[in-house]
């Protein structure tokens, strides 16, 4: 169980109280690489976890009426729970996936903290393209190059596509972001 | 340090017809001498048009083109613009609006104010030479296939030794090892100590690049320099380790 997955689950928590079940449903929906995907008994050590820790509690259980057995419990976040939450939100993800993660978890009243991580990462993105210069591959075998001069520059520009695509991706996430940002009735009484 | 040239909440718009299109709303940018700046942006976002108005052949509706601390647009006496203008290459894919001229002397021919014919002549020599295009120097421009056309404008772009050389995507559709010839060409200009404003449909075309700007929605737009909170660069992008 990684400390992403109980981040997940407890931001999901916080948001709106549920079941194991339910988190299980809507976490599997997540569009993460598929071995990123925490699995069913991940997300519920997860719960115990959290649970044992005192961020998040019981609320109630429904009942089975045919069975007359305790079904689903359903829990929610703890005051505690809702600090440990925030405070995580606002620490600077490390990675892309950290990046996301915080993007799915985050309320609206986060968007700042958001707009200024995916900036920051999309800062990230275009110094590393603005460092590497990369030639074409053809050029560089044309030229009787070595091999190992040769796979350099071939995956210099795989790294350059990749990291000009993410760019992209970070740029419309960023301007998304900014417009519901400007969309947002300013709050009331926040500081 | 003042910036070489600096575009000031510059707007335009075109008619089509009756209907205003805006195609570009206060955009503001600063490029040092001797940089290379990138502007990266769909078809039709205005990147042409950001070209033109920063090559001063185009003025904005609205807002202010500085070029080496002087205004662009209305810089006086017709001289004084000359001389201002000749200080700015631009090169874009459309080629000489005359018929039948060699490449050389369509060169040679956008000097004969400054020049005689014959020093005009041998100056597009050079910057033929320079880009590596000597070769096709006697062709006319519709027998040039796409990258030689473009090598070709930024040796007309380049001829009278500008301190600015505007590039409007001049990699586009282009084949690998044409492109390649291209940036290289477009760096050593820059390194050589002249500004390079080039645009691009890609943005890894402007790999390299000192500064980047996107294009979208009328605007420029970058990062916040300075955003609140903190800098992080992610792992995975390769930032932790360039950035």
């Amino acid at each position: 169980m990684s400390e992403a997955t109980r981040y997940a689950v407890l931001g999901l928590v916080a948001r709106r109280p549920t079941h194991g079940y339910a988190l299980v449903e809507q976490i599997r929906r997540w569009p993460l690489d598929p071995a990123l995907v925490p699995t069913g008994s991940s997300i519920y050590k997860a719960l115990r976890w959290l649970s044992r820790e005192a961020l998040i509690e019981p609320l109630d259980a429904t009942l089975d009426r045919e069975t007359e057995r305790l079904g689903r419990m359903t829990y929610g976040a703890t005051a505690a729970g809702e600090a440990r939450f925030e405070a995580w939100l606002r620490r600077p993800p490390t990675t892309y996936e950290d990046l996301c993660l915080r993007v799915g978890a985050a309320r609206p009243e986060d968007l700042p903290t958001l707009i200024a991580f995916v900036a920051s990462a999309e800062r990230a993105c275009l110094a590393r393209l603005q460092g590497l210069r990369m030639p074409e591959v053809e050029s560089v075998m044309a030229r009787g190059a070595s091999w190992g001069v040769v796979a350099t520059v071939l995956l210099g520009r795989t790294e350059a596509a990749e990291v000009a695509g993410r760019s992209k991706v970070l740029r419309d996430l960023r301007r998304t972001l900014e417009a519901l940002q400007a969309h947002r009735p300013p709050a009331v009484g926040a500081p | 340090m003042t910036p070489l040239l600096t575009l000031e909440s510059v707007s335009l718009r075109y008619w089509r017809g009756r209907r205003p299109v805006q195609v570009l709303k206060e955009v503001s940018l600063d490029l040092e001498a001797g940089e290379f700046g990138g502007i990266w942006g769909d078809r039709s976002a205005g990147k042409t048009t950001i070209a033109k108005i920063a090559a001063g052949v185009l003025s904005p509706d609205e807002g202010r083109v500085t070029f080496d601390g002087q205004r662009l647009a209305d810089a006086g006496r017709q001289e004084q613009r000359g001389a201002l203008h000749a200080q700015i290459g631009l090169a874009t894919r459309r080629g000489p609006e005359m018929d039948g001229l060699s490449v050389e002397a369509w060169i040679a021919a956008t000097m004969l104010n400054s020049h005689s014919w014959r020093a005009a002549l041998r100056r597009a020599h050079i910057a033929l030479e320079r880009v590596g295009a000597a070769d096709v120097g006697a062709d006319s421009w519709e027998n040039l296939a796409d990258g030689e056309r473009m090598l070709v404008a930024i040796a007309q772009a380049i001829v009278r030794g500008p301190k600015l050389l505007i590039v409007d995507d001049p990699v586009a559709g282009l084949g690998a090892s044409r492109r390649a010839e291209i940036m290289d060409l477009l760096h050593a200009i820059r390194g050589a100590g002249v500004a390079v404003l080039m645009t691009a449909a890609e943005l890894v075309e402007l790999q390299g690049a000192d500064r980047i700007w996107s294009l979208a929605d009328m605007c420029l737009d970058g990062p916040p320099a300075r955003p609140i909170g903190t800098v992080v660069p992610l792992r995975g992008t390769g930032g932790a380790h360039h950035g």
